[in-house]
């Protein structure tokens, strides 16, 4: 989704003024009206448009701002939150006040308490969160991807078969170093799935469309059908009509307990590409004697 | 798979870290300013973060309270050992 700042030309930190403007400016420029030649004018005006709806309005923008609400106004999923009061009697990321104030009361105590102990203080090193956007086979297939880091450091991700869409995945140790000889945090994984312009994911299962010519259809036969795994041949049943269900058993999703999901194939009957004047022609012929009512049911 | 590189989630920027180091309120070296915040440095954003918006303190209210509160928290470790201390005996 673009960035609405962008979208109108503004800093981050604009005044709400500044906001007003930019969008009068573009909403004047791209107004589709006071452009009639331009085909383009209307999808830029409309993402204008938007980008104002969501900036102008002060309480959406700054849930915007702060990450609550996406570009399009949707809720975002949270992170668990974590509040200073869990780490501030350990000291960490204090300002000054932490050991001042005991000035007046019995140093050697205090300089124990603080002192020894404090600088011997162990911790374990902070988790770090990171977004990894995959594609849907890779997801369900499993995969190795090797990822470089901000630092450049380089790691070795293991996405297993059958990883979700928001499923969090935990690298030990890969996080912040921890303090005085205190293990480090993890980096924590959270992974995207991208969609696929075939397959469908449904919990353990995989959907498909398949097209299947006339013949093949009203003759049945064996088709060429793809899978997460590759291609197999399915047979296609005399008759199947669009709509049909046909199951692949086993094709699916890798289960945790080493099973399967299924794939579910729903057949499309396709005409051929062009007219076919023998087929027309046949059509007509076949028709006269042979007419059935498909939309019976409906009662129109 | 091809290699890429991992974005990670940050949710201050560079100039807002700066801005609150030289108030003094988060102690972070200028070399970890662009890396990923350690748990507790976040946390304590969050809590500024919070005071600003949530709570409508001004910068003067911010350093009074983050100084307060960092005291408390000194008395509370401090009393905590104490306490320790006397149980063991």
């Amino acid at each position: 989704m673009t960035d609405p700042y962008e979208v109108l030309g503004v800093s981050k930190t604009a005044s709400a003024d500044d906001i007003q403007k930019a969008y009068r400016r573009l909403a004047k420029k791209l107004h589709p009206d006071l452009n009639p030649g331009d085909k383009s004018a209307e999808e830029k005006f409309k993402e204008v448009s938007a980008a104002y709806d969501l900036l102008g309005d002060a309480e959406k923008r700054g849930r915007y701002d702060r990450g609550e609400i996406d570009a399009s106004g949707a809720e975002k999923p949270q992170p668990q939150r974590r509040y200073y009061r869990d780490f501030a009697e350990s000291g960490q990321g204090a300002g000054q006040g932490f050991q001042s104030g005991f000035g007046d009361l019995d140093e050697d105590v205090l300089a124990e308490i603080f002192g020894r102990r404090g600088a011997n203080l162990k911790m374990r090193g902070g988790d770090v969160r990171y977004h990894l956007a995959v594609d849907l086979l890779s997801a369900v297939n499993g995969a190795k991807p090797q990822l470089a880091l901000p630092d450049g450091s380089e790691i070795t991700v293991t996405i297993p078969p059958g990883t979700r869409d928001g499923q969090i995945l935990r690298l030990k140790g890969k996080g912040r170093p921890g303090y005085n000889g205190g293990e480090p945090g993890d980096a924590l994984i959270e992974i995207e799935v991208r969609p696929h312009p075939l397959f469908k994911r449904e919990d353990d299962n995989i959907r498909i469309e398949l097209p299947v010519s006339l013949s093949e259809a009203v003759l049945g036969g064996k088709v060429k059908t793809p899978t997460p795994t590759g291609d197999v041949m399915l047979s296609i049943p005399k008759g199947a009509n669009t709509g049909t269900v046909l199951r692949l058993k086993g094709k699916g999703v890798p289960k945790a307990d080493g099973s399967h999901g299924d794939q579910y194939v729903t057949l499309k009957v396709m005409l051929p590409e062009k007219p076919d004047p023998e087929l027309e022609e046949f059509i007509a012929r076949w028709s006269k004697a042979k007419a059935y009512d498909p939309r019976r049911a409906m009662e129109v | 798979m091809t290699r890429k590189t991992v974005v990670f989630a940050a949710r201050y920027d560079e100039e807002t870290l700066r801005e609150w180091v030289a108030a003094g309120w988060i102690q972070i070296e200028e070399s970890a300013i662009s890396e990923p915040l350690s748990e507790a440095d976040e946390a304590r954003c969050n809590l500024i973060s919070d005071l600003k918006q949530s709570m409508g303190v001004n910068d003067d209210g911010i350093d009074v309270i983050l100084h307060l509160l960092d005291q408390i928290h000194g008395l509370r470790r401090a009393l905590r050992e104490t306490l320790d201390h006397k149980k063991r005996g």
